[in-house]
């Protein structure tokens, strides 16, 4: 086969592949932004993670300083959660922020809107850092 | 003679491949993914969907199995959608001539030197532009790593995230061989190295849980660049003033397959519905620009505008076919990334989607028009 040839299969492949597969294979991409229906979307979920100091008052962590924008943030906290791992996400952050920020705990919130009902509900996981830590 | 009994015979065995893969999806892999949910799945198929699917420990968690059938049977419709393409091109090549002939002639055309000159210094610097402030990413991230999620290509490589001076190392790399690249010298050295970095920065930028398409289309232009800076060496080696385009078509198809296959996931996950204003007006709530707001209480207009997105994006590839439409494309092409910009939030002003279109350009003959207006 040529390789112009094997060139432009290749080519052909790397669009047809993620598209049959509804997946990204990077560096081969599927473009399915913004595809999904309304329908499908009626629950809408927000993550977050609060600063609690020792006057318990929270102020809202900001991703960007251990290099996540919002959404990428958003994302891990989000993959974080519904594998169970959030306990060991915030204890990483601590040891990230424990230097920079008087923290008392770190809280996790999970805001779950059904947009279609006008409800809410919030989930709560708080982090208490060890005395050791 | 011969030619025709191998072209049925791969005919015959590409229809037994799709009836085959058909009766193995309806009897063996919907009834896995099943088992996959219960835990019960052969070791095989669990391997493939960890690897394949990384997500689906996640999304597993938030959907019923009934949502993953449905997926898979996307699946198998979408394979069978591309089976049939691809029947039907091997088809058009065979029987039709004229098919056969305007394929010879776009893929053995020729370009001037000049232009692919001018298309390696505006690649060159295109690629210094986007990945200017990637160090600083790479800085922030060091405090993110217990986050690190490795995309397909770093996971079946088995690479673990890199420490930073190992990152700052392949960063100049990348800054110094687009320097070269834009110098022309040894283009083909400098733009395979600048393509093979790109790639492998960008991995890591992105194995981060979140994967967006930003520097997607100049993802793929990278692919195809070593082989025209190839074409450009070899024509300079025989002392040439033209060269083989091939690999600058690659590019230009890849740029308009983006938007086409963006168009083609609308229709078959959105459907219909993804022109009721109810979908536009879900986006334009859940990114809240003001502009986008506003659009959101215009239920005709989201309706007009889901569907004008659609057929521009699915109409982007007549850029291929009709090379004149290029400056009636690639103008509406700015305005739609600034549309998104405006209602969506997405993106900004200069978008590396519209950045890219300079492949598109004939650079020779913009410059000889404009040498011509100078001396009238």
């Amino acid at each position: 086969m040529k390789l112009k040839q094997m060139v432009f299969t290749s080519i052909f492949f790397l669009f047809a592949l993620p598209f049959v597969f509804i997946n990204n294979f990077y560096p081969s991409f599927r473009f399915g932004m913004f595809a999904e229906p309304a329908g499908k979307k009626t629950l809408k979920e927000e993550f977050s993670v609060y600063i609690v100091n020792a006057q318990n008052q929270q102020t809202s962590f900001d991703p960007s300083s251990v290099g996540f924008d919002k959404g990428q943030f958003a994302y891990m906290l989000r993959d974080s959660f519904y594998q169970q791992k959030i306990q060991q996400v915030l204890r990483q952050l601590y040891q990230n922020l424990k230097n920079n920020y008087q923290i008392k705990q770190l809280k996790f919130v999970r805001i779950l809107k059904r947009t279609e009902q006008m409800q809410t509900d919030t989930t709560h996981t708080l982090y208490w850092p060890d005395e050791k830590e | 003679m011969k030619k025709n009994r191998a072209f049925t015979l791969t005919l015959i065995a590409g229809l037994l491949l799709i009836i085959f893969f058909n009766m193995f999806y309806f009897l063996y892999i919907q009834r896995q993914v099943r088992l996959f949910f219960e835990g019960k799945a052969e070791l095989w198929f669990t391997l493939i969907l960890d690897l394949f699917y990384p997500r689906l420990a996640v999304e597993k968690q938030r959907f019923p199995v009934d949502f993953f059938i449905q997926k898979s049977r996307e699946v198998f419709f979408r394979a069978n959608f591309v089976s049939l393409i691809l029947l039907a091109f091997g088809l058009g090549c065979h029987f039709s001539s004229l098919f056969r002939e305007k394929l010879r002639h776009y893929t053995t055309s020729r370009t001037p030197l000049s232009n692919v000159k001018m298309i390696c210094k505006l690649y060159a610097l295109l690629g210094l532009y986007l990945i200017y402030d990637w160090i600083f990413y790479f800085y922030q991230l060091q405090k993110g790593q217990f986050a690190y999620a490795p995309v397909f290509l770093l996971k079946v490589l088995h690479l673990s995230y890199p420490p930073y001076t190992l990152l700052f190392f392949l960063y100049c790399l990348a800054v110094i061989s687009a320097i070269f690249l834009f110098l022309l010298i040894r283009p083909l050295l400098f733009s395979l190295c600048f393509s093979l970095v790109f790639v492998f920065l960008q991995a890591y930028l992105y194995s981060f849980h979140k994967l967006d398409h930003t520097y997607a289309t100049f993802t793929y232009a990278s692919f195809l660049m070593p082989f025209l800076c190839w074409n450009l060496r070899n024509a300079l080696k025989k002392k040439e003033n033209y060269t083989e385009d091939w690999p600058l078509k690659g590019i230009q198809i890849c740029i308009a397959l983006a938007y086409f296959f963006s168009g083609l996931e609308k229709i078959f996950s959105g459907g219909i519905a993804w022109f009721h204003p109810d979908t536009l007006t879900y986006y334009l709530q859940l990114h809240s620009s003001s502009w986008g707001l506003w659009l959101s209480g215009q239920p005709v207009l989201c309706s007009i505008l889901a569907g004008w997105s659609v057929v521009f994006e699915l109409g982007f590839i007549w850029i291929i076919f009709q090379r004149k439409t290029v400056f009636l494309i690639l103008p509406i092409g700015i305005f739609f990334h600034w549309g998104v910009f405006l209602f969506l939030d997405i993106g900004g002003w200069i978008h590396p989607w519209f950045l890219v279109y300079f492949f598109y350009i004939n650079w020779t003959d913009i410059f000889s028009k404009l040498q011509q207006k100078s001396h009238l």
